[in-house]
């Protein structure tokens, strides 16, 4: 215990406010993530099977959802943050601390996450689609027996690419009011110039990326043929 | 045999392109009959993927009527379309198996919503796997097979339906010559044991020669010449067609020394080269020696070849005739009564251009 005494005096000091904080980190993660995730697929899918030439054709669709892409990605998140406070806590009935943070964390990685799907069901060969098609398989078994099985390695990158970029967006957002590991870093370490205390949240969060990293390797490995 | 499967007239078909309408087939018109193996061969950008891919309702047509088992694929519905396409398989050049699957995994999902329990599906992929002869390769992924390897479990894929019409879209042109025999082979057992109707797209003449009965040469989005293929191979009419079976038996290529070097082939500057086609070996060898006399006209063989199309022999012969030209006339005429199809070569041309006497070739001259 001495020597974590010795080089992190501050965190050892006042441990419950760390694990407090790591706590809502993974919160905010764990409640957002099959969110963004789902909502993701959905729209990237959507985005690669109704563009021109895609098996279920819309341009209407196509344009309102690549535009609407397109914005959502240009604002950056903090202004996001702001700008979606009244719909937050319209739909979560308060716009601060992990509950509040919930909605605008969606709203801002989604986008993100969906151009990375869309990407990865473009890259897929229109021969197996096509094939798919020849064999009689209707829609909704391309989507599921292709489009999807086809596509699990590549989705298992973009995936861990995006649960990286969506650490930060929690830490952005933990600093301005919601917790966790980035208001703790902010705060403690930042305002109180407890230098020890910022080293500690970038560790932890070094550890979290690198388990996020390695599940996706592995199942990205396991995909791959 | 006998009744048509596919029926299609005056099929047209144009692509919008951002340059503008584009034709890939106009004033299409075939009849294929049940248990054929039909051919269509063209150059590439001919029309050949197109017009497969119409027969399947891949691709919607522009112009004309297309029937298939019956039903007209232009007005089906998306469901009675994916319905008919049950009995219209597939297979494409690069394969496009499944990476994910096993081999067994991609047979089986052609048989989704086949109504068939788990155990069944397995028993019936085993029983095409065999078919194919990859039975001890039912749990690799595509990526571990060979080329001809892949091409069979795409076949075993197409057969999942028990389907009666196999389009093959140059199943084989990735394939090397080795390979390409044994899959062709296969085809052709298909064709005979399970009555599949067979079309071969393709812009091999060889791939026609073994096994195609009938053939369709197809040239700018139109068909210039079909029929049996024996006939087609015998009697080529269209330019084109000429060059494909010239370039086969390598008359071409004969045509080609001779122009650039007549002489040094020790040619008599005032002979005629004509090319001989016959139906029967023996009786066309003992006939060309026996005008060398019976006329008394010179004959220089130059180049001959034999060649088996569709189960028949069909030979041919380039040989410089030289000699009083009245004599060579009758010579020549004396051929054609005993069923030899005369054609005089212009070294100019890519292919020998058939005269206007020149008579026609039938299985019937094969004794
Ligand atoms: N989807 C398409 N859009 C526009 N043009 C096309 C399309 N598909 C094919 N074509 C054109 O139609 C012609 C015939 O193509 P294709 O049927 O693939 O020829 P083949 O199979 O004989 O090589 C080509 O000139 C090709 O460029
Ligand atoms: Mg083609």
């Amino acid at each position: 215990m001495t020597i974590l005494e010795h080089l992190f005096p501050h965190v050892v000091e006042n441990p419950d406010v760390f694990v407090q904080s790591i706590l809502e980190t993974l919160q905010m993660f764990l409640i957002a993530t099959p969110e963004w995730f789902i909502l993701g697929i959905i729209f990237g899918l959507t985005l690669a099977i109704t563009k021109p030439g895609g098996m279920w054709e819309n341009r209407a669709v196509f344009q309102f959802l690549d535009k609407l892409t397109n914005l959502c990605r240009s604002i950056p998140f903090v202004i996001m943050i702001a700008l979606l406070f009244p719909l937050t806590r319209l739909i979560s009935g308060t716009a601060i601390g992990v509950r509040g943070a919930i909605f605008p964390l969606i709203v801002g990685i989604t986008p993100f996450f969906s151009r990375q799907v869309e990407s990865v069901f473009n890259g897929l060969n229109p021969m197996l689609i096509e094939s798919a098609q020849a064999m009689g398989l209707g829609p909704w078994s391309i989507i599921w027996s292709v489009y999807l099985r086809e596509s699990i390695s590549a989705l298992a990158r973009v995936t861990t690419i995006t649960c990286i970029s969506f650490n930060s967006e929690i830490a952005v957002i933990g600093a301005i009011g919601a917790g966790g590991l980035g208001d703790y870093a902010n705060r403690y370490g930042f305002e109180r110039n407890q230098l020890d205390i910022t080293v500690a949240a970038v560790i932890t969060l070094l550890v979290f990326i690198t388990i996020i990293q390695t599940i996706g390797t592995i199942i990205g490995r396991k995909n791959e043929h | 045999m006998g009744n048509a499967i596919i029926e299609i007239t005056q099929l047209s078909k144009r692509y919008d392109t951002p340059e503008g309408a584009y034709t890939a087939l106009h004033d299409v018109n075939l009849n294929i009959e049940e248990g054929s193996i039909f051919g269509i061969i063209g150059l590439s950008g001919a029309g050949k993927s197109t017009l497969v891919r119409c027969i399947n309702g891949l691709e919607p047509i522009s112009g004309g009527t297309i029937n298939v088992l019956g039903q007209s694929i232009p007005d089906l519905s998306a469901k009675e379309l994916r319905q008919l396409r049950k009995s219209i398989s597939m297979v494409f050049q690069q394969y496009n198996l499944m990476p994910s699957r096993t081999v067994e995994g991609n047979v089986a999902l052609a048989l989704r919503h086949s109504g068939l329990s788990s155990a069944e599906k397995r028993d019936k992929t085993r029983k095409l796997l065999s078919l194919v002869g990859l039975e001890q390769h039912a749990q690799s992924h595509p990526s571990q097979l060979s080329g001809g390897q892949q091409q069979r479990v795409a076949i075993a894929r197409a057969l999942a339906n028990n389907p009666r019409i196999l389009l093959l879209d140059e199943a084989t042109s990735a394939l090397d010559p080795d390979t390409t025999k044994t899959i062709l082979e296969l085809v052709k057992r298909l064709n005979r044991e399970l009555h599949l109707t067979i079309i071969v797209v393709t812009h091999q003449m060889d791939v026609v020669k073994s096994i195609c009965t009938h053939v369709a040469v197809i040239d700018h989005g139109t068909i210039v010449e079909q029929g049996e293929a024996f006939d087609v191979f015998a009697n080529p009419q269209a330019e084109l067609t000429r060059r494909f079976v010239g370039d086969y038996t390598g008359l071409s290529h004969v045509i080609d020394v001779l122009r650039s070097g007549g002489a040094a082939a020790g040619l008599d500057p005032d002979g005629q080269l004509i090319h001989m086609s016959y139906a029967n070996k023996t009786v066309a060898e003992g006939l060309v020696s026996a005008v060398t006399e019976q006329f008394h006209v010179t004959v220089n063989i130059l180049f001959a070849s034999l060649d088996i199309v569709d189960g028949y022999p069909l030979g041919s012969i380039v040989a410089q005739y030289s000699g009083d030209p009245e004599h060579i006339k009758q010579a020549l005429d004396y051929l054609r009564g005993k069923g030899i199809r005369i054609a005089t070569v212009h070294p100019e041309s890519k292919a020998s251009a058939s005269t206007n006497a020149a008579a026609s070739i039938t299985k019937e001259h094969i004794a």
